[in-house]
């Protein structure tokens, strides 16, 4: 009777654990809010990030109008930086280096929007829940924890406006729960006038002279040219693939995997004298890891914010088969 | 003292006794073997004998296996001389193995992993979680590539671009 009773009690607490893992409808449903107020909402703001050891504090404008969304980034502590997104393409303007890199999106949608298999792809991957309500530059939001079904992937707390779905607070743990990066606003205006000069680069003028990458980003089929990545870990999809020009090197190839939340890049390129002397090997930070290899004479890197685990795991599964 | 051992081997030290024995242990224990290579290289990369299409081969091997400290077998060689083998033997495992890194393998200077492996683990996630440095300046493009195809990104709109335009005078390599 007694180990009957035990019997029970530990299928009962089974249960109970296994429903509290389960994903909240009402929390996947505040991921769309955030997704959809990110698209919508104009703003100004300042905003903190924090990653390992170091905080870097920005500026950011967001202004929405008839021609789409225009959105500003300034860097406040350090060099002076600044990037500007707008109509699918995205400008660096680095002054310390006199560089300006634009990354053109093309044809695919410049401001993501969230598809239907992405959200089934990331409850896949994540238990997705609603916790309690915070306090953030002001505002009080709901608290959003996106826990990982395995070691594969980092968790993320969010926390977004109760009242308009901005996102104020995002904070990335690994599997112990440490804090590997927060993005979080310390003051934030939503809505109100802005005035469209206020979203210009101030170098925007001096930049005319300055170096410019450009990323000529093109959709590409590199298993045509014998790449492949056999065996993602799971839960990644390959979501596009393209060729780029990547630091002076152009037809760099792209391939991009998610799992609805996090991505991973694997960019391929031909070893050449620019990057003959790089140092192979896995390098951090905050939540985003990078590893290097060399195969059949190419750089293999592989860029993402996910664990070093498996930008290892999808790096080491690059394969090239002569086409 | 298994080290003294593998040094007294390549030195051609160990007696007859020994050094049937000690082959054998090198046969039966992959962390010998390991330490007999990693000798070997300490004292090749010491003479100057590690070519740039060696360290090249090795960084490779290295970086697609971690927890591998070094190709399992090295081409023969002549005899060692005692000074340069010495003075490698005379470091402590960690220390022998940053001498590799250094000297052998300059583009693996950012890749402590290769040394965790030798430690013997202090806590139980030591082995399997790789110790990593800061991204090396030159990783900006890659992140600015990558950074509009992350989902968790977008949620943050242009916000999560700040990961892309690190300090370019290096401020993240100190």
């Amino acid at each position: 009777v007694k180990l009957l009773r035990l019997a029970l009690l530990a299928s009962s607490l089974l249960q109970l654990s296994t429903a509290l893992a389960q994903t909240d409808p009402a929390a996947v449903q505040w991921l769309q809010r955030i997704y959809s107020a990110t698209q919508r909402l104009s703003y100004t703001g300042t905003f903190v990030y924090q990653h390992d050891d170091q905080v870097e504090s920005s500026r950011i404008t967001r202004m929405v109008d008839a021609s789409g969304p225009v959105e500003k980034l300034e860097i406040m502590d350090g060099m002076p930086r600044e990037i500007i997104r707008s109509r699918g393409q995205v400008v660096c303007y680095l002054p310390s280096i006199m560089t300006v890199k634009i990354d053109k999106q093309g044809a695919r949608h410049p401001f993501p929007l969230i598809l239907p298999d992405q959200l089934k792809d990331l409850a896949e991957s994540y238990t997705v829940r609603k916790a309690g309500v915070e306090r953030v530059a002001g505002y009080d939001c709901q608290v959003i924890v996106l826990e990982p079904k395995d070691t594969l992937r980092y968790g993320q707390t969010l926390c977004a406006d109760l009242a308009t779905g901005m996102l104020l607070k995002a904070k990335t743990f690994n599997d112990r729960h440490k804090m590997l990066e927060t993005f979080a606003f310390t003051q934030l205006k939503i809505g109100g006038h802005i005035d469209r000069e206020m979203l210009k680069s101030r170098f925007a003028a001096d930049a005319k002279d300055w170096h410019v990458e450009d990323s000529d980003a093109v959709p590409a089929d590199l298993t045509h040219a014998g790449w492949a990545v056999r065996s993602p870990p799971p839960g990644f999809r390959k979501v596009t693939e393209m060729t780029r020009t990547l630091n002076g090197a152009s037809g760099v190839g792209h391939i991009v995997f998610s799992d609805g939340l996090a991505a991973v890049s694997v960019f391929i390129e031909p070893v050449a004298a620019g990057n003959a002397a790089r140092q192979p090997g896995l390098s951090r930070q905050g939540a985003i890891n990078v590893f290097a290899r060399r195969l059949e004479n190419h750089w293999v890197t592989v860029v993402g914010e996910a664990p070093a685990q498996s930008v290892k795991l999808i790096a080491n599964t690059v394969e090239y088969r002569k086409p | 003292m298994m080290s003294e051992r593998i040094s007294m081997l390549m030195d051609g030290e160990a007696d007859e006794s020994d050094l049937a024995r000690n082959l054998v242990l090198l046969r039966s224990d992959a962390r010998l073997r390991r330490s007999w290579d990693t000798y070997h290289l300490i004292g090749d990369a010491l003479r100057g004998h590690v070519e740039p299409a060696l360290a090249a081969r090795v960084s490779e091997r290295l970086a697609a296996e971690p927890t591998v400290l070094a190709p399992r077998r090295l081409a023969t060689r002549g005899r060692i001389p005692r000074l340069a083998f010495s003075a490698a033997a005379g470091v402590a495992g960690v220390a022998g193995v940053a001498l590799v890194a250094w000297l052998a393998l300059p583009g693996l200077k950012s890749e402590p992993q290769q040394v965790a492996a030798t430690v013997p683990p202090r806590a139980p996630t030591a082995a399997s979680v790789p110790a990593v440095t800061p991204a090396a300046v030159g990783v900006d493009s890659y992140l600015l590539a990558h950074q509009s195809f992350s989902p968790a990104g977008a949620m943050q709109g242009v916000a999560s671009y700040v990961r892309t335009v690190a300090d370019e005078r290096g401020g993240r390599d100190k």
